[in-house]
This record gives C-alpha cells, sequence and structure tokens, in this order.
C-alpha cells in the first residue's frame, strides 16, 4: 500500500495551493470587471430610458397642446394633468345603417368620404337598440368606403345595425398613474335627462336643462410613459410643461413651453 | 506517508512563478483598458441628454416669443436659464425684407426673424455646445 505512492509525480501541496491563489487572483479580477459591466449597463439604460420617456411625453403633450381648441384643466395654478379638447382631427359627422362589415372592418354609405384614411383615428359608434359598441377607426379606404378598427368586433353587425362617427368633442387628458402618464380619449353625452342623445357628443362643461352634467365616455386610455414621478402644468395661453422622470439612481427634470395657437 | 521526489520534480516543464505573475499583471492591464471604455460610453449618452434638454429650452424659448405680440418681440441678452444652471439662452431679433430673398434689413417692413441660441458645456473637454433655433413672425 505504501509503495505505491512512492512513486508518484504529481503537484505538491504548496502548488496547489499558489496555483488556487493565483487563479482566484485572475477569477477575482474578471469577476469585478463582469460587476462594473454590469453596473454601467444599468446605468446606461436607465439614463436611455428616462431620457426615452420623457422626450417622447413631453414632445407628444406639447404638439397636441399647440392644436388644442380649449384647455379644461385650470391651470392658474400648478396642476398635475390637463385635459383639453382635440383639434387635431377633422369635424366629420357621419351616420347611417352598416353596409356591410368584417371581424374587424365597416363599410360605411356611398356618401362617405373618398379620401384614404380620412376618418383615421376617430371613433365609430356601432348601435342597435339597446347594444352599443365603440372602436377606433385605424384604417380607412376612400374607394371601397371600408374602415378597419383597433380590434374585432364583438358582434359582426350585419345591414340592421347603425354606425355613427362624430369627432366634434373628443377631448384628451394626460394624467399620472402612478409612475405611468396616461392618455385618455373622453367624450361627454347625456345618456338620461332632457338632453339625452346616446349618438352626440357635447361640450365639456354643458348643463341640460335641469342643471345636469354630461356623462362621461371613455372612448381610449393608454399608458404612454412610464417612469415619470412628477408632472407640473400651468398657464393660460402659454403653457409651460415640467416633468421628472426617475429609474433606479437616475432623475432627469425636462422642462418646455408650448402655446396654444388656437387658445 | 507521502514522500517528495526532488530528482524527478528538477526535470519538470511547467510555467514558473515570475511567468505567471508577469502573465496576470498583463491581464489586469488588458482589463483596466475595457472598463475605461465604461465610462466613455456614459458620457456619450449624457452627450445626448444635455442636446435633449437644450432643445426643449429652445422650443420653449420660441413658443414664448410666439405668443408675443409683434412689437413686443426684441433681443434678449445671453443669460442662464432659470433651474438649468448648465445652460444659457439668447435671443436675436432682426428685420427681414420680404421682396429681397428674406435677407436682413435694418429697416422695419413688417417680418421679423427671431434666432433662439442654447449653449451649454460639452461633456467631453472644456469646449462649448450650442443649437440654433429659426423662424419668421409677420405683422397681423
Amino acid at each position: 500500500m505504501v509503495n505505491k505512492f512512492t512513486n508518484q509525480k504529481g503537484i505538491t501541496l504548496v502548488e496547489i495551493i499558489i496555483a488556487v491563489a493565483i487563479s482566484s487572483l485572475v477569477i477575482l479580477i474578471v469577476y469585478s470587471m463582469f460587476l462594473t459591466g454590469k453596473e454601467a449597463y444599468q446605468k446606461g439604460e436607465a439614463n436611455a430610458e428616462v431620457l426615452q420617456n420623457g422626450r417622447v411625453s413631453l414632445e407628444r403633450m406639447t404638439r397636441e397642446i399647440r392644436q388644442a381648441q380649449d384647455v379644461v384643466t385650470d391651470l392658474t395654478s400648478p396642476a398635475d394633468q390637463i385635459e383639453f379638447h382635440d383639434g387635431h382631427l377633422t369635424f366629420a359627422t357621419e351616420e347611417d345603417l352598416v353596409q356591410g362589415a368584417g371581424a374587424s372592418t365597416i363599410t360605411f354609405n356611398a356618401t362617405a368620404s373618398a379620401q384614404d384614411d380620412y376618418y383615421e383615428n376617430m371613433f365609430v359608434r356601432l348601435y342597435k337598440g339597446g347594444y352599443e359598441e365603440f372602436k377606433k377607426i385605424i384604417d380607412y379606404d376612400g374607394s371601397t368606403k371600408i374602415a378597419t378598427v383597433d380590434s374585432d368586433w364583438a358582434i359582426i353587425p350585419d345591414g340592421t345595425y347603425n354606425y355613427k362617427i362624430d369627432s366634434a368633442y373628443y377631448y384628451i387628458r394626460y394624467y399620472l398613474d402612478g409612475n405611468n402618464l396616461r392618455r385618455q380619449i373622453k367624450a361627454y353625452r347625456f345618456i338620461s335627462g332632457p338632453s339625452e342623445d346616446l349618438n352626440a357628443f357635447v361640450p365639456q362643461g354643458v348643463v341640460d336643462e335641469d342643471g345636469d352634467d354630461p356623462d362621461l365616455l371613455e372612448l381610449e386610455n393608454r399608458v404612454i410613459a412610464e417612469y415619470i414621478t412628477n408632472i407640473e402644468i400651468l398657464g393660460d395661453d402659454l403653457i409651460s410643461i415640467a416633468l421628472e422622470i426617475q429609474k433606479n439612481q437616475k432623475i432627469l427634470d425636462l422642462s418646455t413651453k408650448v402655446w396654444g395657437r388656437n387658445l | 506517508m507521502l514522500r517528495l521526489d526532488n530528482k524527478k520534480r528538477e526535470k519538470q516543464v511547467g510555467i514558473s512563478l515570475i511567468e505567471v505573475v508577469v502573465a496576470v499583471f498583463i491581464l489586469m492591464m488588458g482589463i483596466t483598458a475595457v472598463l475605461s471604455i465604461f465610462p466613455l460610453g456614459l458620457k456619450v449618452g449624457k452627450t445626448s441628454e444635455r442636446a435633449t434638454i437644450a432643445s426643449f429650452l429652445g422650443q420653449e424659448k420660441m413658443e414664448e416669443y410666439l405668443s408675443k405680440q409683434y412689437d413686443e418681440i426684441t433681443d434678449e441678452s445671453r443669460v442662464v436659464v432659470s433651474d438649468y444652471s448648465l445652460f444659457e439662452r439668447e435671443v436675436g431679433v432682426s428685420y427681414v425684407d420680404p421682396n429681397d430673398s428674406l435677407a436682413e434689413t435694418g429697416s422695419d417692413l413688417g417680418i421679423k426673424k427671431i434666432r433662439v441660441f442654447v449653449y451649454w458645456p460639452a461633456v467631453f473637454a472644456g469646449s462649448e455646445k450650442s443649437l440654433e433655433i429659426v423662424t419668421l413672425i409677420a405683422e397681423r
């Protein structure tokens, strides 16, 4: 048993210790490089993300406020939200029986616009009896009068259903939901009372004969930016918007002003 | 139990400690070089961040001017932007001639040219960066 070990060619304990020491030093260095790289990546990512979200929100809000017809929110003191009457769309009113439909398409009558994309971004109300459904038009072909909506109909309408487009009174509201900036499209109408008309949108602020406010209808609500920790909107016609965007340790302040051309 | 056989070890072919130390040293130099690239990348990001802030500040001033009456549109000397200590803004207003390819002129012919400048220090070196936004405004 003992003899078997005597002729061994091998590595001494000291050699192993030195080898382990050196290799662990190398591993340590490589690991610290990995850590530094990871940190730099996370920092760079946070910086880019913060900048991107801030830029997108500010660009989008200023573009829409510049065209706004009317600002609803009181901005004489700093507000954390803004609601205004959208001024980007052409004022269109269309109403008739559905001429044809697919899973997510609808055909309008012959007098509908011949211009492609004319009804894009407008909302179509589909109704029959007590049933109604609103969909956003994302594409329109002027020659076939076929509009494509953003999602499938709950019920594919036949010729007994009516459609209605009324783009005169869409209101856009930007507000913070936690750290998400949301863009909501709203419309107002009277669903009961003396001015009851489910088919007509009315301006914000009007009241019916009884002094009742119109009912709110949410047409769309989407998150358009993240990591927004604070928002401050102030001003009459010249509206200043200040954003604070934060991800991890990175905080960015962005601000600009916009003069509403129609205000 | 275990006995060292020194004669055998003398003939061993391998890497000496010095060689290893030199190798580790060279490796460390290489790693340091690679690591120094990361802050550089972050600085490039910082450059675009400042350009974005500057662009919004420039647009802000321009919107302010567009909201003014024609008569109120006048020069503004170079000053530090409040809340943004790194940035400075300046506005230059001049008259242009609508009948002479909008060339600058000394007299008021009903059109003003507004030039908004934003200045900020570059992230690299001590140089200065700037941005200019120009528009024309007619008397209403």
